[in-house]
């Protein structure tokens, strides 16, 4: 599995390489009336508009600084009635990618309740890495408002 | 930012490293600082900087228009002239290109169109005039031989077989699309165009593609006899 990193502080999180569409530098972000404080904003991504989450924020409640390795990795997310969405995911030092191996995934062992996304730990020579998992970031709720469309679809 | 994980102040490479006096006790394993991962991560942290002014403004641009596709399903060919003629051959039947060199002539073998034996990287390989087995004749030279302009020797393969054919100019190789190619008019009845599968323009010039099933049967035919 090939996981492209990202650090929260001294943090190392991965994300599967298989659902990222593009990553793309930090754009100008239009804000939008979400519920929740996570969501940065919205922003044109090639002609369609793509809502963006912060992950900094979602998960450990600071913004992401505007930084040159502070970028939008856009992923393929596939919401709860299985339609296939852009979602953009606001991160820092996306700079790196890491090839893992089977052998080196442990489970957490404890489950994250209120954080179904945080999945199991990778260990490399630099420490942990935890795999965040795409399709459970957004809460029903918030893929109904982020997608509106999803609503109307039966 | 912590300082122990600000790399930029390290430059570790520039005191014990290859740049430095080369006591790093690293340097046994990675022979360079470039194989190191400190140096990686110091390189990495530049990207830690703060965002240029108009940076974000430039990108929100840039990725509201749409993504600039290359065009798909291309070939590559080589362009060379032969003559006034300017012909296209697929680039993987190339083996190379190499400047002009003697052409030994074999007794009562060496014709117009074979032109006899060549040495190329120590293998003696058939030569043979494309220019006389497709029929184009010496015309009066309208491009001279002038600057930029080298006559060459082109290497073809097709499975285990290979020529030498002596070319006037190559023009270097062109990605092509479909449907930049056109059919060749049928009325042209001359050998060029029956050995061609379709014709484009570039710059100004028509070039025409070689079919390479019938090329390369030409040229079997014409070191056969």
């Amino acid at each position: 599995m090939l996981l492209l990193l990202f650090q929260i502080g001294n943090e190392r999180f991965g994300l599967d390489v298989t659902r990222i569409i593009e990553v793309t530098p930090m754009a100008v972000l239009k804000k939008a009336p979400a519920d929740a404080a996570h969501v940065a904003g919205l922003f044109n991504y090639r002609g369609s508009v793509v809502p963006v989450i912060d992950l900094s924020y979602l998960l450990q409640a600071r913004p992401s600084r505007p930084r040159l390795s502070t970028r939008i990795i856009l992923v393929d997310y596939t919401g709860s009635d299985s339609a296939h969405h852009i979602l953009g995911l606001l991160a820092e030092r996306v700079t790196e990618t890491v090839a893992c191996r089977r052998e080196d995934v442990r489970s957490p062992g404890i489950g994250f309740d209120n954080a179904p996304y945080l999945g199991d730990i990778i260990i490399d020579n630099q420490g942990m890495i935890q795999h965040v998992l795409v399709e459970q970031l957004l809460p029903h709720w918030l893929q109904e408002s982020l997608f509106p469309a999803a609503k109307e679809q039966p | 930012m912590d300082q122990r994980n600000d790399y930029r102040f390290a430059h570790c490479w520039k005191k014990t490293g290859v740049f430095g006096d080369g006591s790093c006790e690293k340097l046994a394993a990675t022979v360079h600082c470039r194989n190191c991962q400190e140096y990686a991560r110091a390189g990495r942290s530049l990207f830690d900087r703060e965002i240029p002014q108009g940076y974000r403004e430039a990108w929100t641009a840039l990725l509201a228009s749409a993504k600039e596709a290359e065009a798909t399903g291309t070939v590559s060919v080589v362009i060379f002239r032969l003559n006034n003629e300017w012909l296209a051959l697929k680039t993987g039947f190339f083996r190379e290109v190499v400047e002009v060199r003697p052409v030994h002539t074999m007794p009562f073998k060496t014709g117009a169109v074979f032109k006899g034996l060549v040495n190329i990287n120590g293998e003696l390989l058939l030569c043979v005039s494309a220019a006389a087995m497709l029929g184009l004749e010496e015309q009066p030279e309208e491009h001279t031989t002038g600057s930029g302009i080298y006559r060459r020797l082109a290497v073809v393969a097709r499975d285990a077989e290979r020529f030498v054919f002596p070319v006037d100019e190559i023009l270097g190789i062109l990605h092509l699309s479909g449907d930049e190619l056109h059919k060749t008019p049928v009325t042209i009845a001359k050998a060029p165009a029956a050995h061609t599968l379709g014709v484009f323009t570039l710059r100004d010039n028509t070039v025409g593609l070689l079919d390479e099933d019938k090329f390369f049967q030409s040229l079997q035919r014409s070191v056969a006899s």
